[in-house]
């Protein structure tokens, strides 16, 4: 079964297959969250997310003659950005960039935070990527496909060129890794704050 | 999130600490790029097509003067055996001088092919003529024996 693909949507990209670079603005400005949203989970740093992006809807604009009109155009864009994100991330990891190097970032607002956005939820936010960075890009990938974008396993398989039994098999593994990061996380907090309130030896 | 969620995921659910990270994962919200994406995006294009170009351009010019230089060594590297122009004259003449004899051999080769059908007639013609020439021969020596060898043995 194929999804439909929205009429607005199809028009838009049968423009654009032309060549038409307003229509593909178009798709950019409908797809830009997604598109950024995946790229920051993967990447834990807003600077490069944004040119992350960016090389995601290049690279659609320029392969959009592979893109079989028929299927939804979205889990085909987010598996270009998926393999670019890991892309980066092997190459990072060849800079032998550290993950404390990444540490500091801070988590850019959502889409209406407001002024009710507190420190409580940007500290759920600050972990919540603590542990997506714990995780191999791939397997990292595969949870942000099934969280955030609730993709089937076949579909997250079609985005990371896996078969279903590989998704499966790394999601069990990388959920088993979450909830160690996360159990870590609480016994780090506790010692933390459990030497907050130790009295001064003085 | 699937309604459907399958066994193995219900069974992690028990995994101590995966509640409290699917719940965080669950809560995350969906992050935006800073406004004006697209339209920065529209610059990223422009600006890639720009390099583009540019280093098309770049590649044009190098190959240029690469060919330019490779042209120049090669001139300089021959310039002792003579003068470029001297030398291709050469070449030209000696090549119009191989074309004639190959065409005057052609030209031979069709004669003698034509001249084909009449070598019978030929045979039969230098045969009369050895023949002539034998007796021509035999009456020349036997004139030689009657007159100088008579008169040597003083006949």
């Amino acid at each position: 079964m194929t999804p439909e693909v929205p009429i607005e949507e199809a028009r838009w990209l049968a423009r654009a297959r032309e060549g038409d670079e307003r229509a593909f603005a178009q798709l950019v400005e409908a797809y830009e969250r997604p598109v950024y949203n995946l790229c920051y989970r993967m990447l834990w740093d807003a600077p490069e997310a944004e040119d992350a992006a960016q090389e995601t809807f290049l690279k659609a604009f320029r392969g959009l003659h592979r893109h079989d009109p028929d299927r939804p155009f979205r889990p085909w864009l987010l598996s270009i950005a998926s393999h670019h994100c890991i892309d980066r991330l092997r190459r990072r990891r060849l800079r032998l960039t550290s993950l404390e190097d990444l540490q500091g970032e801070e988590v850019p607002a959502a889409p209406s935070p407001g002024p009710e956005a507190t420190a409580l939820e940007r500290e759920q936010s600050r972990r919540v990527q603590q542990m997506l960075a714990g995780l191999a890009p791939k397997e990292r990938a595969a949870v942000v496909l099934r969280y955030w974008y609730d993709l089937s396993y076949v579909e997250i398989g079609q985005a990371l060129s896996l078969s279903e039994s590989a998704v499966k098999s790394r999601l069990h593994r990388a959920r088993r890794q979450l909830a160690d990061l996360w159990r870590a996380g609480d016994e780090k907090a506790l010692a933390a704050g459990g030497r907050q309130n130790e009295p001064s030896a003085a | 999130m699937n309604p459907q969620q399958p066994e193995r995921d219900r069974r992690e659910l028990d995994l101590p600490g995966w509640a409290e990270a699917e719940a965080a994962l669950q809560a995350a919200p969906m992050l935006g790029p800073a406004v004006g994406f697209s339209r920065r995006w529209r610059l990223h294009l422009t600006a890639r097509r720009a390099r583009h170009a540019r280093r098309q351009s770049l590649w044009s010019l190098g190959l240029a003067l690469g060919g330019a230089l490779a042209a120049l060594a090669a001139w300089v590297l021959i310039g002792p055996l003579g003068a470029p122009a001297d030398m291709a004259v050469e070449l030209a003449v000696r090549v119009a001088a191989w074309g004639r004899g190959l065409d005057l051999l052609l030209g031979l080769a069709d004669a003698l092919l034509g001249a084909l059908p009449l070598l019978p007639r030929f045979v039969g013609g230098l045969w009369l003529l050895l023949t002539l020439g034998w007796l021509s021969a035999l009456w020349l020596a036997s004139l030689y024996r009657l007159s100088v060898q008579e008169i040597r043995n003083g006949g």
